[in-house]
């Protein structure tokens, strides 16, 4: 198994930073999400989640820190976390940290967001504020 | 020339408006490079409001992109390549700022989207974030799809959509949103 | 909640703006001009207007010089994050039977409008010969602080071979509203 980097960008479109490292278990998504074809960056990213659950079978942190990303893109995360909750109802462990930025004034927008997210999958995210 | 002369009043009036309490707006071809430069010019024109800045800037993600992918109005390139073209405005007033677009479509393709915007103009704050997560869990396939774009833009103006049809013959129409951002 | 006659006024100038003028308005842009919109601008100046090659670099050479007056003159500015300033603008490229017109417009101060008039009065009153001769004289002078070379309105005339058509539109106490129109015929 190898670990994902992709350094983020803010062009056209905006990448975010990806860091996925099977070794610690730690998966990084930070920074921007809005892409030209959304499904065809995601779509890695949940097979090497599938690949990490099927071999390594250990815990898995997910922390995420996106500052904007566009619907679509709210759509693949919502797959990724949909792949976590299953790992988690067939007993492995998951952990997932939102990062939000309680200096925006519009931070109540996000944490709605993170509990949509909750509803959505059912899975616990920890809100963690930064700034 | 007397007809020449009416058009060229039009012209000017057409550009006051355009100037008017207006900060951004663009009328022509939307392709993905028009669609960076206006995101970059939404950034730092509003930069002394970054809450209103990235509203906007939301609301621009989700509905400018339309403009390139539905309008019947389309810019040969002549490389093979087509952009539509339609027309974006961003506007400040006292209280609250404006966003819309404002494209031909085709008559019958746009119903459900004007069934759309119907239906989340019925709904409440919870409700709609409901409705998100409904569309949100459909099955994934349609690339970029998912159509929450307008519940999102709904979501973050939190104010209803403002949007009118306007038939140009049989098989055409304009279509405009206008979504009122409160400051 | 529901309501979709919140603002009819701006839906229906917006209508109005987009559909009445649709076959006379190519290309209209309202904002911060900085090399990035003037790379896509000019791109599609290009485009719109390939099948009328000599049209086309006229009107791309008009458009260089009216859109950076608007950067380094307008009153309406946008500050950039490293603190550089942007001037903001009004462009529209229009198309009629005989001819293409390209204006542009922005904000003035007031104190500012006598000279700008003067100059395009005197622009106008000129015949090319003299408007060329006038170009060579003014290109002899230093160049302004902003690197200006006070030619740009001098070189508009002679592209356009028109009159340059100067509108003020007075806004308040300080600021006026400056639009210029040139004509580009479509066949030479």
């Amino acid at each position: 198994m190898k670990n994902i980097y992709i350094k983020g960008s803010h062009g056209a479109h905006f990448t975010p930073t990806v860091n996925f490292n099977y070794e610690t278990g730690i998966c990084e998504l930070k920074g921007e999400s809005y892409l030209e074809d959304t499904i065809k960056f995601y779509y890695p990213l949940m097979e090497w989640i599938k690949n990490y659950i099927k071999t390594i079978k250990k815990e898995l942190v997910l922390n995420v820190k996106l500052t904007y990303f566009n619907t679509s893109s709210s759509k693949c995360i919502i797959d990724i976390l949909n792949i976590l909750k299953a790992y988690e109802q067939n007993e492995g462990k998951v952990v997932i940290n939102w990062y939000y930025n309680d200096k925006d004034e519009e931070y109540e927008d996000e944490l709605e967001e993170i509990e949509d997210f909750m509803i959505e999958t059912g899975l616990n995210i920890n809100n963690v504020p930064y700034n | 020339m007397e007809k020449n002369k009416e058009k060229a009043k039009v012209l000017y009036d057409m550009y006051s408006f355009a100037s008017q309490n207006t900060i951004i707006s663009y009328t022509g071809p939307f392709d993905s490079q028009v669609l960076a430069v206006l995101a970059a010019n939404i950034e730092y024109s509003l930069s002394k409001n970054p809450r209103i800045r990235k509203k906007i800037f939301k609301i621009f993600i989700e509905l400018a992109q339309n403009i390139s992918y539905y309008s019947l109005e389309k810019l040969d390139a002549g490389d093979g390549n087509e952009f539509g073209i339609g027309i974006l405005i961003i506007r400040e007033f006292d209280n609250h700022f404006t966003f819309a677009t404002g494209n031909i479509v085709d008559s019958k393709k746009i119903s459900p989207v004007i069934h759309k915007c119907e239906t989340i103009n019925l709904l409440d704050r919870d409700s709609l974030r409901q409705y998100k997560r409904k569309l949100r869990n459909l099955p994934p396939g349609i690339k970029g799809g998912g159509n929450i774009g307008l519940v999102q833009v709904a979501l973050t103006a939190n104010n209803p959509l403002d949007y009118k049809l306007i038939p140009l013959s049989e098989e055409q129409s304009f279509y405009i949103i206008n979504i009122k951002i409160d400051k | 909640m529901a309501s979709n006659e919140k603002n009819p006024m701006t839906n229906f100038n917006l209508y109005k703006y987009y559909i009445s003028f649709n076959h006379d308005v190519q290309l209209s842009y309202k904002g911060p001009i900085d090399e990035h919109i003037l790379s896509v601008i000019s791109k599609y100046i290009e485009v719109i207007l390939r099948k009328n090659p000599i049209a086309s670099r006229k009107i791309f050479k008009i458009f260089i010089e009216l859109a950076q007056n608007i950067s380094y003159y307008s009153a309406e500015k946008n500050i950039l994050t490293n603190d550089k300033e942007i001037g903001s603008g009004t462009i529209v490229l229009g198309e009629l039977d005989e001819f293409y017109t390209f204006t542009t417009g922005n904000m003035v101060r007031d104190k500012d409008i006598i000279p700008i008039i003067e100059k395009c009065e005197y622009i106008n009153s000129l015949d090319r010969d003299a408007l060329r001769k006038y170009k060579r004289e003014q290109r002899k002078k230093p160049s302004g602080p902003k690197g200006g070379a006070h030619i740009g309105l001098i070189q508009v005339a002679l592209t356009s071979a028109n009159p340059l058509d100067v509108e003020i539109t007075s806004i308040d106490d300080e600021f006026s509203f400056f639009s210029i129109a040139v004509k580009v015929l479509k066949e030479i």
